[in-house]
């Protein structure tokens, strides 16, 4: 905490030195290097079960890896406890794949519960949030007395959105945040997703399958392949990356050297 | 004689035959839930050796008609070793095995199948291990246990009437004896459908009502 200003800014938020997880013996992330600058918004790209999830789970501190070091704000996450660890989490939000509201819960309480229960922030004034969040992403106050599951998938992906912005958070992890969702749908969240992460001025952390969305919300890509980043660069160079393995997965061609490794390892 | 005149005139045995039937309800209800559900939850924090063999006894059990279940404990396995139980603990006892394992099974797979992004959003939002056991999990977990519980409770009173099989004397056979005195089956049967119709309809309605209610998308996982 006593580093001069200038070496603070210098601290990537996000750090993982070669980062090694292996489940019974196989190994998901071999050797993973990457760093996000504050208020730098990254976007991993991969194929199915090459370990994006993993990656995101151990920067959360929700996996703990083998070995290799995780960093949020120059601090270890392995090595957190209590409140410590508390203060961390205060500083994440989250977008998830399936929304994953909580159904028990009306959509204001979704979004306000986490500043009620986490933050002992009294009711009224957590649903005056909760109703705020809800208008930056384009929903009417009354939506927030109704219950998720009376929600359309868009609508839901929105509460989620909201509930991940609601605590102000500096970093927001964005999981497949498109996924299930039609490209007009898809595209609007995006545009939701830039503007959210812009005007918190928050780091941003996303996995996706689909690259509209990530050439949307991106500054720089990373690509993994096998437990390993193979590629990483600015967006405006992923179309002349000169790497085979991001060509073939930007284009989503069948054939190339993602498909021509893996093929039969899966049969 | 009317059905008012038939119970005014038995309605000592009528209310004993009742007695017995609640009685072995209280039984296999309590015994039930409060033991199924801990073997679900068992089940599912040791899944190898409390969920593997539990799952296989269900199966097994899922196997055995009901009535040969119970005059097998009734007549052979006391016969094989020597003893002499009252019918009335044979029934509870047969009964509460079922529906142990019945609640189990149901309380395992709602745990089973609980999405655990709700947990890692839980974590995410802040919430202590305790906030996230009763704020999320329990109230979601007990929408999803709750109506198919109830029905497998309304199940094991209908099965309540095998005991009159293995001569426990409650409502059935109470009814049963009357009517061998008296034979007027039309209204003895009658009155009978008419009482369970009016304890199970009410609880079944409710069942229905919470699924209707409650059922989650699961496709949000
Ligand atoms: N908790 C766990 N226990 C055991 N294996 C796991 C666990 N979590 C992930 N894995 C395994 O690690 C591999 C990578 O999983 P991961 O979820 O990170 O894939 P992914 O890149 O996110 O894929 P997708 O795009 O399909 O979501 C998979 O083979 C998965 O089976
Ligand atoms: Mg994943």
């Amino acid at each position: 905490m006593n580093a001069p200003d200038h070496q603070m800014a210098a601290t990537p938020k996000i750090a993982m030195r070669d980062v090694k997880k292996a489940f019974a013996g196989k190994v998901v992330l071999d050797g993973i290097n990457l760093t996000v600058a504050p208020g730098e918004s990254l976007v991993i790209i991969g194929g199915s079960g090459t370990g994006k999830s993993v990656t995101l789970k151990c920067v959360l501190g929700l996996i703990k890896p083998d070995s290799g070091s995780v960093q949020v704000d120059g601090k270890e996450v392995t090595k957190l406890s209590g409140s410590d660890r508390d203060e961390m989490m205060a500083k994440f939000g989250m977008l998830f794949q399936g929304a994953a509201l909580f159904d028990s819960l009306r959509v204001w309480q979704n979004v306000a519960f986490g500043l009620i229960q986490g933050r002992k922030m009294d009711a009224d004034q957590a649903h005056e949030i909760a109703i705020k969040k809800l208008a930056q992403v384009g929903l009417d106050a009354k939506v927030g007395d109704l219950f998720p599951a009376e929600l359309s998938g868009g609508m839901q992906k929105r509460v989620a959105l909201a509930r991940a912005i609601a605590a102000n958070p500096e970093i927001i992890f964005f999981d497949e945040p498109t996924t299930g969702l039609d490209p007009i749908m898809a595209d609007v969240i995006n545009d939701l997703i830039v503007d959210c992460v812009k005007d918190l001025g928050a780091t941003a952390l996303s996995i996706t399958h689909d690259m509209a969305s990530a050439r949307k919300i991106a500054d720089h890509v990373a690509m993994i392949h096998e437990g390993r980043i193979i590629w990483y660069g600015k967006v405006s160079e992923l179309d002349h990356s000169g790497n085979e393995y991001v060509d073939q997965f930007i284009h989503g061609r069948a054939d190339g050297p993602i498909t021509k490794a893996a093929s039969f390892k899966h049969l | 004689m009317s059905v008012l005149d038939i119970l005014i005139n038995y309605y000592p045995a009528f209310f004993k035959g009742l007695g017995v039937t609640l009685q072995l309800c209280l039984i296999i209800w309590g015994s039930g839930i409060v033991v199924g559900s801990a073997l679900g939850l068992a089940g599912t924090r040791s899944p190898i050796w409390v969920g593997l063999p539990s799952r296989y006894f269900s199966f097994f059990l899922s196997g055995i008609p009901l009535l040969v279940f119970l005059f097998w404990l009734h007549y052979p396995a006391q016969a094989m070793f020597n003893l002499v139980i009252d019918p009335f603990y044979t029934a509870a006892f047969t009964l509460a095995i079922v529906n142990i394992f019945g609640v189990a099974d149901v309380v395992r797979a709602a745990l089973n199948d609980f999405p655990k992004q709700y947990l890692i959003a839980a974590k995410v939002t802040g919430l202590t291990r305790e906030q996230t056991v009763f704020k999320i999990q329990l109230p979601l977990i007990l929408r999803q246990v709750l109506p198919p519980i109830m029905l497998l409770q309304v199940a094991m009173l209908h099965t309540t009437l095998f005991a009159s099989l293995i001569s426990v004397e409650e409502i059935f056979r109470v009814a049963q004896r009357i009517n061998a005195q008296i034979y007027r089956p039309v209204e003895i049967y009658t009155a009978l459908g008419v009482f369970f119709l009016a304890v199970c309809l009410p609880i079944n309605g409710l069942a229905y009502w919470l699924k209707e209610r409650f059922t989650r998308n699961l496709s949000e996982q």
